[in-house]
């Protein structure tokens, strides 16, 4: 390629500044898979190539560095493919290297070409891992952002589309970009997040979770999760349309969706596919799970303990004629096996899948036996926990899960205080506290029923 | 908040519903049952129009506002003493309509469900609303209107489940009265059940087309609570018959106590009428405290909300401890029927002389 060897030649060689190929040896100097190797010369001078070998793609680098031509220069230059070539300084140079780009310079210049020569490591795409795909696309977003900004333009083919970008880590450079539809986003909204983003001053980021948190670094610390993390392009491009942020970052299979409200948790993409009655019914199904899953250990130790005279009376001697022999409190019973089956939960979700179906075996089955034999807990609340664990598991956002997981402890302990009217306290103030929450300007409570925008 | 909060008419009517709610269920059914001998609907609707009345006449006055708050402007128009001469019966209302509230379904507590903790501990539930009123407004709308989707169904549940076991002929005279209620001092002493409109009128700025909006919320919320409220008033009457009924201290719980049915779920309906009054309870508690906080903020600007907030919180928190029996607390509300009728009829119109008054001040000094 004529061009490269034409801007060889023209490459700065300042007598009062350090070569770049020093600059680069020095930065470089403790990184065993930087290399400085020599090419060929050019003018008298030698030409050196300076990449990460572990960030350079080996068949690109094959043009330059395999000598099978009798060490013709620019018969090697011209087959060189990468898109792009431009000219950098020490900086520039130095951060083209990080990210997998190679420098091309002389012995003595103080300026380099850069090469794209870079060869992404990343995973094929596939169906999503934290996310069960019913119905719709089965494709899931990577951890590359490029490819995850090919899928969500896959899904909108609209100059409506926009993306903002940024980098953001002193350490890490990691790209974060912004995408909206310019026709349905709120324009307060969009300055609010550009505005936050371009303030964030951080060493790293790894995940769009923890970028999550440097967003809402200013406000108190917030036990609800504020923004939606989804894997799945579908849901991404349904939120777009609907007026809301997403943000992704490079080296995160995750978008965040912004702002997300309290009932946004609690729809999936699915719901858009399948018959309305039925997203009604199952709309109804996990709100009913969830008061399940927060409620009903705290009214099993409410009406067994404080308030016995609320329940039928058939109901009220058949639970204490389930707890006679056990030695606890309610309390310290109902606590211990709500305890314990976070632990199995969590053994679960950390264990290989191999073994994490027979640790939840030994768990639930084997465990529960020997706990109800041993006088330890009543027969009904094992029927209560269990009930309580599997309408958990409906909850579709994993961090409003955790969330829930959480909550029923301290429903728990407002039930053992105050009964029945400890419960009530306890969700009034789970109520105020969300209808205190915002989560970019808009409310955290903002309605109950998603509103319809209207398509011009 | 950043955005202007506005407060629709859906929220209104939720929360005049909440009011209604808050209000009917336990003191009130006595104070209206033991003022006269005939037929109860009657003060119910006497009462009901001079809510809507008063309300009339606090609507016309925000409409004057201009998207400023009624206390700013009073401020701007007469002054700060004046301002707080004409406001102390308000504040006086506000405080004894929160402690006799509190104390009262703390007292309700321990009669009927938790006889062995101390009202100390229930009174702290008071914490809680003044989060609420610190955070604003609109946390309290949002508040108000999910505690509505609860309680609306559960308290109409109750009224039908209460609808078993009763001899309507107890509840006679149906239509005849002689007018006693109006020399009996129940009767008025009724007159905070009618006053929705008057504590939302303390809070936030309004304008012609808000207070418009509001008084017709406000309207439709009376007319939807009157089933509810004679629901509570009628329900022990044809229960028990009206000789009973005047003695019972809460006749709706005791009508609720009476109910036993195979296919109601819980043997104890008291329970969760209880339960649902919290709800209520709250959200009314938290609308009163900002009321009493946007006043007091209001005459004295450079105080820190937080503490104003805090002292409230302290102030009727004490005094709802110190009141030592139930009696007391009825004590009081009669003893403050005078400063609910001054905020009722007396002040719109104080108001609305202050704000003429204002104007005419501002025209002569820019002529």
């Amino acid at each position: 390629m004529s061009d490269i060897l034409s801007s060889l030649y023209s490459l700065n060689e300042r007598q009062d500044s350090v070569p770049l190929l020093d600059l680069l040896r020095e930065a470089f100097a403790d990184s065993s898979d930087f290399k400085a190797a020599l090419v060929g010369t050019v003018e008298d001078d030698e030409l050196y190539l300076c990449y990460f070998q572990s960030l350079c793609s080996a068949q690109k680098l094959d043009f330059l560095l395999v000598d099978d031509n009798g060490g013709d220069l620019s018969f090697r230059l011209a087959r060189y493919s990468g898109a792009g070539l431009s000219e950098g300084d020490f900086q520039r140079c130095e951060a083209a290297v990080c990210n997998g780009f190679a420098i091309l310079c002389k012995l003595k210049s103080s300026e380099g070409l850069i090469l794209q020569l870079s060869e992404n490591q990343q995973r094929a795409i596939g169906s999503p891992i934290t996310e069960n795909v019913l119905q719709g696309p089965m494709n899931a977003f990577i951890e590359s952002l490029d490819v995850n900004t090919a899928l969500i333009r896959q899904q909108i083919h609209s100059s409506k589309l926009k993306m903002w970008e940024t980098v953001i880590g002193t350490a890490s450079h990691t790209r974060v970009a912004l995408f909206f539809y310019a026709d349905a986003i709120d324009p307060d909204l969009l300055s609010q997040l550009k505005e936050r983003m371009a303030s964030i001053r951080t060493e790293a980021i790894q995940d769009s979770a923890q970028f999550l948190r440097l967003l809402m670094s200013r406000k108190r610390m917030h036990l609800f999760p504020l923004a939606i993390s989804t894997e799945r392009p579908d849901r991404v491009s349904m939120d777009l349309l609907k007026g809301k942020a997403i943000i992704m970052i490079d080296g995160s299979p995750f978008a965040l969706s912004v702002p997300s409200v309290y009932t946004d948790f609690w729809h999936s993409p699915e719901d858009k596919y399948v018959n309305p009655y039925v997203t009604y019914f199952l709309l109804t199904l996990r709100f009913m799970a969830m008061f399940i899953n927060l409620f009903l250990p705290a009214v099993y130790v409410a009406l067994t303990s404080i308030n016995v005279d609320v329940n039928r009376l058939e109901i009220s001697l058949a639970a204490a004629a389930s707890r006679e022999g056990v030695p606890y409190p309610v309390f310290v019973e109902t606590f211990l096996m709500l305890i314990m089956i976070d632990f199995i939960t969590e053994a679960g979700l950390r264990l290989p899948k191999t073994v994490s179906s027979t640790v939840t075996m030994v768990g639930g089955v084997v465990l529960g036996q020997a706990i109800i034999q041993a006088n330890i807990v009543s027969n009904l609340l094992i029927i209560i926990v269990a009930a309580t664990a599997i309408t958990n598991f409906i909850v579709i956002d994993y961090q409003m899960g955790l969330v829930q997981r959480i909550l029923k402890y301290f429903i728990v302990v407002g039930a053992s205080i105050a009964g029945l009217l400890g419960i009530v306290f306890c969700f009034a103030c789970l109520t105020i506290y969300l209808s205190c929450l915002e989560t970019f300007g808009t409310p955290y409570l903002n309605s109950l029923w998603p509103k319809k925008r209207k398509l011009t | 908040m950043k955005r202007l909060s506005t407060i629709g008419g859906y929220d209104m009517l939720v929360i005049q519903m909440l009011y209604t709610g808050a209000a009917a269920g336990f003191i009130y059914p006595c104070f209206i049952i033991r003022s006269t001998e005939g037929a109860y609907w009657i003060p119910l609707v006497i009462w009901a129009i001079g809510a809507l009345l008063s309300s009339w006449m606090y609507s016309r006055l925000l409409a004057r506002l201009n998207g400023e708050k009624l206390l700013a402007r009073i401020i701007a128009s007469i002054g700060v003493v004046w301002t707080c001469i004409i406001c102390l019966p308000v504040f006086l209302f506000l405080f004894a309509a929160l402690v006799t509230m509190l104390r009262a379904y703390s007292e309700m507590i321990t009669m009927t469900m938790l006889p062995t903790t101390p009202i100390a501990f229930l009174n702290g539930m008071l914490l809680a609303p003044a989060v609420l009123a610190l955070a604003g407004m609109m946390p309290i709308v949002r508040a108000a209107r999910v505690f509505f989707l609860f309680t609306v169904l559960l308290t109409l549940g109750l009224l039908i489940v209460g609808l078993s076991d009763v001899h309507w002929t107890l509840g006679a005279p149906w239509i005849r009265t002689n007018g006693d209620f109006f020399y009996d001092k129940s009767f008025y002493a009724g007159s905070f059940m009618w006053m929705g409109f008057v504590i939302t009128s303390f809070i936030g700025p309004y304008t012609g087309q808000s207070a418009r909006r509001a008084w017709k919320a406000y309207a439709t919320a009376i007319l939807c609570g009157l089933p509810f409220i004679a629901g509570h008033i009628y329900l022990p009457i044809v229960t028990f018959g009206r000789e009973l009924s005047k003695r019972l201290t809460f006749p709706f719980i005791s009508k609720m106590d009476a109910i036993s049915h195979y296919w109601v779920l819980v043997e104890n309906l008291t329970a969760i009428f209880v339960s649902v009054t919290m709800f209520y309870i709250l959200v009314i508690m938290a609308l009163k405290l900002r009321a009493v906080g946007e006043m007091f903020s209001g005459l004295i600007p450079r105080a820190n909300i937080r503490i104003i907030y805090a002292l409230a919180f302290l102030a009727v928190y004490t005094a709802a401890t110190l009141l030592t029996s139930w009696r007391t607390v009825e004590e009081i509300t009669l003893l403050t029927i005078g400063f609910r009728l001054y905020v009722m009829f007396i002040f719109p119109l104080l108001g609305w002389l202050a704000l003429a008054y204002g104007q005419r001040v501002g025209k002569e000094e820019s002529l």
